[in-house]
């Protein structure tokens, strides 16, 4: 146990030396909220609900989202890609814990850096959009934690491609942008047309974002949670065997 | 039971066959052809618990797959190796607390954070108690002259002082096996014999086993009781380098200073320099003593002085080298 502490007690001040970056994450979702938060007033214009949807309850969205937006958002796919190609994934391979349990420690270190940064942009989204009390409470805070466990494996997954490819590429880029929007982050599903809906719901991106906020709003429960343990069973078994194989077929990069 | 044992260890890389000629790039680019280029040919040693051996061979002889392979990070092709009776690619971790390792060309260290906060993580890795990882730092950093730097952020290091870093790293655990792949590139006089000298240390007081590759023949001779010399992935020579010496270049040469010149004929020894008072003997050692041939050299000739060259090494490397295919 102590050994995991210290490990992520490492990735965190490593983390913490850029702090001109942890500026810009900052921005990021303050940006977010402030122009979703313009554009769905506009939306309302004045009417208390829309599609059954009231303004309050659409607010709450907003500033949940973007909350879990921003825990979400991981470096850990960049880090994998850029290890791998370095080669300095043999060092890692030397080391006494695993290298995907390096990996999700190193995730969790990244939540240990998000948590301040939540509490400077929680009270701005409080005061600018607005935050009704939560529906289930207990239930909300599962379901955070299983949406955060499954947002882990899709990047585990596709950090891994690495391992094959060497890079990346633009994959990461179009990850981030088509994820906004199949995670429910820029739109709840409930205002998607029908076809996308369902394409969504299919999809496992939903229960990182969408779910947990559905839940805290009252508008999902323990069906909701019932389908992310699915996910996570499933992408973590996924995760498993891709980096067993990606383990066993390693080539380390340079002298 | 040996420490280290390799049996017959293969290992091959595939990579995209390069097409030639018209539209190369993209032909390479869809291809599925492969060519498969053998890196390890079957190589075969085992190392005995304390035994500080050498791991030489040119550019791309295999040496660095090797110690990939030792150390678990890569999965042999064909053949089979274990560390203290681990199979390291099976059990990588179990492997990792019984050896350490110093890439020259890369650093274990953590780059953003001072070189103290590195040394702290590896004693927490391995579950050392506090007192011990202690007592291992005071040491280390006497040992290394890690002082002045030891607060400093690992990207802001020299090299050699990295390289101290890395060391202490590796070691800072007690690990039953240390590989070092050329540990010493790079960095100057003064700094190479200080690492020669930690690696004597260890070798001699702690007994640890040590493993190490290097282009620098002065390495080999400082430290090395054992050769194991690799081409194109296969063992060509292992043994002492003594008898490397007398097998590659046996002849050896006795430098003669001569009150006057003159000319030098004795029988067993050939000239091959002569001139301003100074000759230079070749003779073979098992047919002529050295002391035969001095004695003969002082009874016949004005000799003010003798000297008696050591077999250098490195050329009897280049020797090897050159003869290769
Ligand atoms: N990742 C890789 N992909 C393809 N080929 C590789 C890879 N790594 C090494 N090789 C090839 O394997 C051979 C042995 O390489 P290796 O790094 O083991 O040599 P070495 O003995 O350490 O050489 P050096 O003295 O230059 O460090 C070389 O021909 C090299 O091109
Ligand atoms: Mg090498």
């Amino acid at each position: 146990m102590t050994e995991h502490l210290a490990f992520m007690r490492t990735r965190i001040s490593e983390v913490l030396t850029y702090r001109f970056e942890l500026l810009f994450q900052l921005i990021n979702p303050l940006l977010q909220l402030l122009l979703l938060a313009a554009v769905w007033r506009a939306v309302y214009a004045g009417k208390s609900d829309v599609d059954g949807v009231s303004v309050s309850t659409m607010t709450t969205y907003v500033t949940l989202s973007t909350l879990h937006t921003l825990l979400m958002h991981d470096q850990i796919v960049h880090w994998v890609e850029q290890r791998v190609r370095s080669g300095a994934v043999g060092i890692d391979l030397v080391r006494p814990i695993p290298l995907l349990r390096q990996q999700i420690l190193s995730q969790a270190s990244q939540v240990a850096v998000k948590v301040p940064m939540m509490a400077v942009v929680f009270p701005v989204a409080v005061v600018t959009t607005g935050l009704v009390a939560p529906a289930a409470p207990g239930l909300y805070a599962l379901s955070t934690l299983l949406g955060w466990l499954i947002n882990c494996c899709v990047l585990l997954l596709i950090a891994a491609v690495a391992f094959w490819t060497l890079e990346l590429g633009g994959m990461t880029f179009l990850y981030y942008v088509v994820s906004q929007f199949l995670s429910g982050a820029l739109v709840p599903l409930w205002f998607m047309p029908g076809w996308l809906r369902t394409a969504v719901e299919w999809l496992p991106l939903q229960a990182t974002v969408f779910t947990p906020v559905a839940i805290y709003l009252g508008k999902d429960g323990w069906g909701g949670i019932g389908v992310q343990a699915m996910w996570l069973v499933l992408l973590g078994a996924a995760v498993v065997l891709v980096w067993r194989r990606a383990l066993h077929r390693v080539v380390v990069q340079g002298g | 039971m040996p420490l280290i044992e390799a049996r017959g260890l293969v290992k091959d890389f595939h990579r995209p066959r390069r097409r030639t000629g018209r539209f190369a790039g993209l032909r390479t680019l869809v291809s599925r052809e492969r060519e498969t280029v053998r890196a390890v040919d079957g190589v075969s040693f085992s190392i005995e618990s304390g035994e500080l051996v050498g791991y030489l061979g040119p550019n791309g002889a295999g040496k660095s797959t090797t110690i990939k392979m030792l150390t678990g990070i890569l999965t042999p092709t064909a053949g089979e190796v274990t560390v203290a009776g681990v199979v390291p690619w099976r059990k990588r971790q179990d492997n990792a607390r019984n050896i350490g390792v110093v890439f020259g060309q890369r650093s274990q260290l953590w780059w953003d954070l001072p070189l103290v906060e590195s040394l702290r993580l590896v004693g927490k890795l391995y579950r050392m108690p506090r007192t011990r990882y202690e007592e291992n730092l005071a040491k280390f950093v006497e040992l290394l002259d890690m002082r002045p730097f030891l607060d400093t952020p690992v990207r802001q290091l020299s090299l050699g002082q990295r390289m101290r870093g890395d060391l202490a790293a590796a070691m800072i655990y007690e690990p039953a096996v240390l590989y070092l792949d050329e540990p010493t590139v790079g960095l100057d006089v003064i700094a190479k014999e200080r690492i020669r000298k930690f690696v004597a240390d260890l070798s001699s007081t702690s007994g640890t086993t040590v493993l190490l590759t290097t282009h620098d023949m002065d390495d080999v001779e400082a430290l090395c009781e054992r050769l194991i010399l690799i081409d194109h992935g296969k063992v060509l020579y292992d043994g002492t380098p003594a008898a490397l010496k007398d097998s590659y270049a046996p002849q050896r040469e006795l430098v003669v200073q001569l009150a006057s010149p003159c000319e030098v004929t004795v029988a067993g020894a050939r000239t091959v320099e002569s001139g301003e008072g100074v000759v230079r003997l070749s003779f073979d050692p098992a047919e002529t003593p050295a002391a035969a041939l001095i004695s003969e050299l002082f009874g016949n000739y004005p000799v003010t002085d003798v000297s008696l060259q050591e077999t250098d090494l490195e050329d009897v490397i280049k020797k090897i080298y050159a003869g290769r295919s």
